[in-house]
């Protein structure tokens, strides 16, 4: 039964007048969710015949030819001390309180257990390694990451396609994320370690290892190899939805790029940029535009677009075109250590259609940074997200319609990176892009491919 | 809906405060109206974000609040289950027979529902079916159509027996793993030796703090560009209605700032609420004490009026002018050399207060620097009587 629900709601994921409406955006009714409740302490429940003559709502909801999220309810504007209110106010609250309180099951059929192993990965007991370097971390296997810590001895079902890396037994083994998202969502059923709880002499431990509370997985798992909450909720969050997402390279905050250890204190962002392509050369390229006579020699007497025969207005708005501009397509690429955390690449999510080799991963659809607001209060400097966009790689606008829509190549830019802002729970996605309007030539708009060719025509005067 | 014995533990994992309990939350909702916001996947529906379960994170502040109040303890929850170790024998076996109880009882619910479910839509069928079939009959009766009743009474012939016998044979017998969502028991609760000190809170925890203290239901206000967002009932029934933001007293404000506040607010419906106490740190021994001492304003953008030129000034320079037909509302204007913004200064107090304030109000001043405005309260009065007749005591 909770597959079949499991199903309908996300199947309205793609109906648009779904997404139109952002649901989450305040808190929900939760009377609407009343159907999918096993404990739900109504009077009418054990009697079906009453059950549809009394609630409306539920009877519209578990009529399946409606699938669909429930909507946002109704709110009033201010308490006022009617019955009424009272009322609707302490069946809302009573609605909350028993979808909370709905237990995490297993079917004995279905049910994939796992144990915690706290001090990551290792070789089932018993066995010997003789050479454990050849097979990555303590010779578990080359894809296993040293941060794991849960593994499942029997894997099935559908969640080890994105999640988890098998070691040499078989054994799926997961990041301590992967492995509180499933606990969370009911799926996995995760043992402590049975040497920690069970005492040597038992005859049976494998039935008598106790099963790990919500409560001790996150005490257990959280904070574990720098995962922070932020982080994720961010990753459930993303998981919930649909999106597939691995660890990027610069999970670790204290990890720098080799040569820059030296300075090991100072932040990527803060060192002085001298490439001159940077966001920030762009200043240094006006200010010595201004102070070098050369560049100007044949419009510091006269006119900028000099006197003689004009033809076209595109020469004349060429010669005028004197503002140096940033092109981010000739940035250098950074180094994704070579950036200041948290404005750093943390998850590389995949969409649900991005075919996934867990052993290879592809290239990302989208690249994640994680901002908590009680840490970091203020937006990232120019630096500190000029290096965030450089560590990304290049990806220009392309396809059919960006080659159209000037706009659409505008919001898209060269470089992007998705910025993900925690309030205490409360996440924000902001898509950061590197535009390049001096690349859009408005005097040019009646072709789509100008592009390359006039790109540096201040750019080569000054050179 | 059992109320948790007090103090409740909170749970303090890698530096938040989280919740765990069903009961704790939804005590806290009801008598402390303390939300916190859920972030928890709820098992029965995984894949949306729109209902989402336990845990329940709580802001520094509401931990704080609630510690403070007496109500909630802090629990560092990762020492806590270092207890798992040394589990006894005893209580583990007991354990995991709650467990097993537990899960029985789930399953059979389960079974239960299934048979339930299951007749109620053979129901339907019947009844879909006896009316196809009447239908037919019907239609039979008008135009001579051999073909459609006999299928249809085939229907009504086999499913009835079937679904009969089905619904009763029972589903599961066999208990079913169950993942409990906290762990106490099989551990027994810290005791108050262990419990860890109150959380530290930003600065803004006063005007928190005297916004709760007023019956108000906070969350964080990212949302809405602010600090917090304040509810005037529980936010399961009930809009928004400011947009809180703190400042010291002492504070420059960037005017910037309250414009864009103001106009923010103005755009979804709610006020721009900004306040903060009137002692700082230095001053104040207790955080209780700079509780006391909040004073709250809330800005109304009142429109765009005309531009008029200040000639030789670019000073900003507000003044009040008491409204009248507004009750305790005031009007603030600011002007610059080129442009004049009017926003309302609402002195925020309880509905059953207003009123109470015009008086006060009109005597005071405000001084706005050039991009910053200094918020500063000067009368007849000393400030402590001020304070004391003015906004923030007004309750009493």
């Amino acid at each position: 039964m909770e597959d079949k629900d499991e199903d309908a709601v996300r199947g309205t994921s793609v109906e648009p007048t779904q997404v139109e409406t952002d649901l989450s955006d305040e808190t929900q009714d939760f009377r609407l969710l009343s159907h999918l409740n096993l404990y739900a302490r109504n009077a009418d429940q054990g009697h079906p015949l009453q059950a549809n003559a009394n609630t409306h709502i539920r009877s519209s909801l578990t009529d399946t030819s409606s699938p669909g999220l429930p909507k946002r309810g109704e709110k009033d504007f201010e308490p006022n001390p009617t019955e009424h209110q009272a009322d609707v106010l302490s069946k809302s609250r009573q609605a909350m309180h028993d979808a909370l309180a709905h237990p995490r099951l297993h079917n004995l059929n279905s049910r994939v257990i796992a144990y915690y192993a706290p001090d990551g990965p290792a070789p089932p007991p018993g066995i010997d390694i003789e050479d454990p370097a050849r097979f990555g971390y303590k010779g578990v296997g080359v894809n296993v990451h040293p941060d794991s810590c849960v593994y499942v001895p029997n894997p099935k079902g559908q969640y080890f396609k994105t999640t988890g890396q098998s070691d040499r037994w078989n054994r799926v083994w997961l990041l301590p994320e992967e492995a509180l998202f499933l606990i969370e969502r009911g799926s996995l059923d995760i043992r402590w370690p049975i040497e920690m709880t069970a005492a040597p002499d038992d005859e049976s431990p494998e039935e008598l290892s106790i099963p790990m509370s919500l409560q001790a997985a996150y005490a257990c798992f959280m904070g574990r190899a720098g995962l922070t909450l932020e982080r994720y909720t961010v990753y459930t969050g993303l998981k919930r939805t649909g999106y597939a997402l691995a660890r990027a390279p610069g999970w670790d905050d204290s990890a720098q790029v080799e040569g820059l250890k030296d300075q090991s204190q100072e932040c990527a962002s803060q060192r002085p940029l001298k490439r001159g392509a940077g966001l920030a050369g762009i200043l240094e390229q006006i200010f010595s535009w201004a102070q070098d006579p050369l560049s100007t020699r044949s419009t510091a007497a006269g006119p900028v677009v000099g006197c003689g025969m004009h033809r076209s207005y595109n020469n004349i708005y060429r010669q005028l075109a004197m503002i140096p501009w940033y092109d981010p397509s000739l940035a250098i690429e950074r180094d994704p250590l070579d950036t200041c955390p948290p404005f750093r690449v943390v998850f590389h999510a995949y969409r649900p259609s991005t075919p996934i080799k867990k052993s290879a991963w592809p290239a990302p659809d989208f690249r994640i940074a994680v901002v908590n607001t009680r840490e970091t209060a203020s937006i990232p400097t120019l630096a500190q997200l000029g290096a965030l966009l450089e560590s990304t790689p290049l990806d220009p606008p392309s396809g059919e319609k960006m080659k159209r829509l000037v706009y659409m190549r505008l919001r898209h830019g060269y470089r992007n990176v998705v910025m993900a802002v925690v309030d205490q729970g409360i996440v924000s996605y902001l898509r950061i892009s590197d535009a390049a309007f001096g690349k859009e030539k408005l005097h040019e708009t009646q072709s789509a491919s100008m592009g390359n060719k006039r790109n540096g025509n201040f750019r080569g005067k000054k050179r | 809906m059992e109320t948790p014995t007090v103090p409740i533990p909170i749970s303090y994992v890698s530096g938040r405060y989280l919740l765990f309990s069903i009961d704790a939350v939804t005590y806290l909702r009801r008598e402390h109206h303390i939300c916190g916001v859920l972030i928890g996947t709820l098992p029965q529906i995984p894949q949306q974000n729109v209902f989402l379960g336990l845990p329940l994170e709580l802001m520094p502040e509401e931990a704080r609040l609630l510690v403070d109040k007496g109500v909630a303890c802090i629990v560092d929850e990762t020492k806590a289950h270092d207890g798992m170790k040394s589990l006894l024998e005893e209580d583990r076996r007991q354990y995991l027979r709650e467990l097993d109880s537990q899960g029985l009882e789930a399953s059979r619910k389960l079974s239960d529902r299934k048979g339930q479910q299951r007749e109620q839509v053979l129901k339907k069928l019947d009844e879909k079916a006896k009316a196809k079939a009447i239908k037919a009959l019907e239609n039979e009766g008008e135009a001579d159509t051999p073909a459609s009743p006999s299928p249809s009474a085939s229907v009504l012939d086999e499913e009835r027996p079937s679904s009969k016998a089905s619904s009763r044979t029972p589903v599961h017998t066999l208990a079913m793993g169950v993942t409990p969502p906290t762990s106490y028991p099989p551990l027994a609760q810290p005791t108050s030796s262990q419990h860890l000190p109150p959380p530290n809170v930003p600065l803004s925890y006063p005007l928190f703090a005297h916004l709760s203290s007023r019956g108000y239901f906070l969350s964080p206000g990212l949302r809405f560009g602010c600090q917090y967002v304040a509810y005037p009932g529980d936010p399961l029934r009930f809009h928004a209605h400011f947009l809180c933001v703190s400042a010291e007293w002492d504070e420059n404000i960037d005017l910037m700032a309250i414009v864009n506040g103001g106009r923010l607010g103005t755009g979804v419906k709610k006020g721009f609420l900004l306040g903060g106490p009137e002692k700082s740190r230095t001053e104040a021994e207790t955080e209780a004490e700079r509780v006391e001492s909040v004073r709250t304003f809330s800005i109304e953008w009142a429109g765009m009026p005309p531009c008029h030129a200040v000639s030789g000034s670019n000073i900003w320079s507000a003044h009040f002018k008491p409204g009248e037909s507004f009750g305790d509302e005031t009007f603030m204007t600011i002007e610059s050399s080129s442009m004049q913004i009017e926003f309302t200064l609402l002195s925020w107090s309880p509905a059953a207060n207003a009123g109470k304030m015009s008086m006060s109000m009109k005597e005071r001043r405000i001084a706005l620097s050039k991009w910053s405005v200094k918020l500063w309260a000067y009368s007849g009065h000393s400030r402590n009587s001020t304070m004391k007749s003015g906004i923030g005591k007004s309750h009493s």
